[in-house]
């Protein structure tokens, strides 16, 4: 890969307002690589800080006799600026004339993970950060291979503290070509890769005096100008509003819920699924009254109330597909399955399984193949996974659901497991299937399944 | 749709997931700007109508107006209020000048605890945003608490997916923050786009001065400011460089003040 090209040059409009939706960016890598610092020092050079703020880091540092510290901006905590470590994730955002941004910092520890896939789920683009003297390391391993489970798919490369090794070149470069190799298995998108030092603001938000060899974008320049596609699937229209509650406030009995994917429209002819039920949509209801005269369809990520023709018995955990496309509820689930709890999942427990409002219990059946995220190597027919290991696997719920293939409909593929009150890990659908379990173990062995 | 849409729709989605999980829900209304967007949304998730009790603490030293913003709009928006107050701390001659830490957990921590125990609340929504302070700044949408209301900073639960951590073990209640990811900059358009009534404590009066956040009289200081309506407000904003809570004095008691204050159960 050529580390200077820009793969995409865009039509980013030229003046950002407080409407525009901010790019949102989240910032992983192993610890002490650097995370915090980048943030600050991006805020800081783009004159993004309060004056109090930095007056009130500048007494904390005295407080504690240390120089001045970025990453207190973010690591707000006490017991965080204590230890000189990030703990949870938190977001700040930050505006150029060119776009709005909304940063989100992720702690670096293991310990921590699931504060830092808390913070990365939500963001359309991550910047790794890799320490240039300490090279690649085990989190920045598992941080992008994470990345690529949770659905992010464009990263940019952040080699940092260049001013530790001279601003030389070659190191750039050998960490370039190792990394770029770890992630050619992976399935993801290195738009750039930005040699920088977070410290003296090299190549962030200033291009470097110090590398006049690094001919591509400083961060900064990337940044506002990056578009992310969004890789176009027939399901796109299909719809699917699970159903989050029932009112009866009034006379109405309003039907309510998110659209997940796809489009709605008063007169369409839905199915409710998983028993099957027509109606056709009557109304779509909201408050204030000005709201509803207008509101006619509605859209993905539209939160709605809608009525009803017909009184079916509907409840939450449903869902409302179009009458003509339902997909068929299933009883087995294949799935990537990442572990964030101590206590391995194990196959003799039940969990309860969460797919937006459905909620099921649900067995793990069969461990395919885990893969040890410390390591990047599989572990072949294992009883258990392990915290922080993800696994092919092979669920069963109690009772048949509506879920989708990840990579079709993404926010009706992807779910977690409760490990009594604890979210305990978190997966994505590769494949379902109603029939019985022996019938998928035979069908699956003739398939190949995806390799990630 | 646009920034402010795409947190509107987030935010109702909450509110209705947090109805349907937390039984005894309640709703915590400050008065101010963010809680009164909050309780705009809870109309708007439940077709004009607000199915459970708000509450206001009332430390009996809030600025006067606030009160009688309070008592009209309770009417007029027709919902169940509830005012808490800590009497006995009260009595007791608790006041900021006995440290506005300890005014703070007495008049507002424990007043809250109080009013939770009484009417057995399991839940409470509240209109906190990340970008207010450092310590909201790492808040979960759904947040427990223990039965001593303390907050297990350094092991918060995983949220991702829009999926929240909704099952608890008996005794803990929970925090939901429907307006988290907000920003100050997307509460004043919000309430420009909806014309949503604010008490006049936020526009500049004829001496040039105005609130920017409201709270208790002696704690609370007006900033210098011509702005009188939303729409002066939000360009006075756009310009500013100040922080929103710098006028709050409880802020500034301790480099860490409102995260002490938080974790031992403070909004």
């Amino acid at each position: 890969m050529d580390t200077n090209t820009l793969f995409q040059e865009t039509n980013a409009s030229p003046q950002s307002n407080s409407k525009e939706t901010p790019l949102k960016l989240v910032i992983v890598g192993h610890v002490d690589h650097g995370k915090s610092t980048f943030i600050g020092r991006m805020l800081y050079d783009t004159d993004s800080i309060e004056p109090e703020k930095l007056d009130k880091i500048q007494r904390i540092c005295k407080d504690q006799h240390k120089p001045f510290e970025f990453a207190f901006l973010l690591d707000a905590l006490e017991e965080e600026q204590l230890q000189g470590i990030t703990i949870d994730t938190t977001q700040i955002r930050f505006k150029t004339p060119k776009r709005p941004f909304l940063i989100i910092d992720t702690p670096g520890h293991k310990e921590f993970l699931k504060n830092m896939v808390t913070g990365a789920a939500n963001a359309s683009l991550a910047l790794v950060l890799i320490d240039a003297l300490e090279g690649i390391q085990e989190q920045s391993k598992r941080h992008s291979y994470l990345l690529s489970f949770l659905g992010i798919q464009h990263i940019m490369v952040l080699v940092n503290k260049m001013d530790l090794i001279q601003y030389e070149e070659n190191r750039f470069n050998e960490i370039c070509e190792e990394y770029t190799n770890f992630l050619s298995t992976l399935d993801i998108n290195v738009h750039q890769v930005v040699p920088i030092s977070a410290l003296n603001g090299d190549n962030i938000v200033f291009p470097s005096m110090q590398m006049p060899w690094y001919t591509g974008p400083t961060v900064l320049s990337f940044l506002e100008t990056f578009q992310a596609t969004e890789p176009v699937v027939q399901a796109q229209n299909f719809l699917r509003l699970p159903v989050q509650d029932v009112y009866k406030f009034d006379h109405r009995r309003i039907i309510t819920g998110r659209i997940e994917n796809g489009n709605l429209s008063v007169g369409d002819k839905i199915k409710v699924l998983p028993l099957g039920h027509e109606a056709t949509i009557q109304s779509i209801e909201a408050w204030p009254d000005s709201d509803s005269n207008i509101t006619t369809s509605a859209t993905t990520g539209h939160t709605v109330g809608i009525t009803l023709d017909y009184p079916l018995f509907i409840e939450r955990g449903n869902v409302i597909v179009d009458s003509q496309y339902a997909p068929q509820p299933a009883q087995y689930l294949w799935a990537n399955l990442f572990w964030m709890q101590k206590a391995p999942a194990s196959m003799e427990k039940r969990y309860k399984l969460k797919l937006g409002s459905q909620e099921v219990s649900v067995f793990i059946q069969e461990i395919k193949r885990v893969l040890k995220t410390d390591t990047m190597t599989f572990v072949s027919n294992p009883r258990q996974i392990a915290q922080f290991d993800t696994a092919e696997v092979l669920l069963r719920v109690e009772r048949p659901i509506i879920a989708d293939n990840f990579h079709e409909i993404s926010r009706t593929g992807r779910f977690v497991l409760v490990d009594e009150y604890n979210v305990a890990g978190g997966g994505v659908v590769l494949s379902t299937n109603p029939l019985i379990a022996d019938e998928i173990v035979l069908e699956t062995e003739s398939i190949q399944l995806s390799d990630r | 749709m646009d920034q402010v849409s795409t947190l509107e729709e987030e935010s109702l989605y909450i509110i209705r997931e947090a109805y349907h999980k937390i039984e005894n829900l309640g709703m915590l209304w400050s008065i101010g700007k963010d809680s009164t967007v909050l309780m705009w949304l809870t109309r708007k998730a439940f077709f004009g109508h607000v199915p459970f009790p708000v509450i206001h603490i009332d430390t009996s030293f809030k600025i006067p107006e606030m009160i009688a913003y309070r008592d009209r709009m309770a009417e007029e928006w027709d919902f169940n209020l509830i005012v808490g107050q800590n009497t006995e701390a009260l009595k007791e001659g608790m006041d900021y000048t006995k440290g506005r830490l300890n005014c703070c957990s007495a008049l507002k921590t424990a007043a809250l605890k109080q009013v939770i125990a009484q009417h057995q609340i399991d839940g409470i929504l509240l209109g906190i945003r990340h970008d207010e302070e450092g310590s909201r700044s790492k808040e979960r949408i759904f947040s427990s608490r223990n039965q001593a209301f303390e907050w297990d900073i350094k092991d918060q639960p995983p949220e991702f997916w829009d999926t929240y951590r909704t099952d608890f073990p008996p005794g803990d209640h929970v925090r939901v923050h429907p307006l988290l990811k907000w920003s100050e900059l997307d509460i004043w358009p919000y309430i420009e786009r909806h014309n949503i009534p604010l008490i006049d404590l936020y526009f500049a009066n004829a001496d040039g001065k105005r609130y920017r956040s409201l709270g208790c009289a002696p704690c609370t200081s007006p900033i210098q400011s011509h702005a009188r309506s939303v729409r002066e407000i939000i360009e006075e904003l756009e310009t500013i460089k100040s922080s929103e809570r710098a006028g709050r004095a409880q802020d500034q008691e301790d480099l860490h003040a409102m995260e002490k204050l938080r974790l031992a159960g403070y909004m």
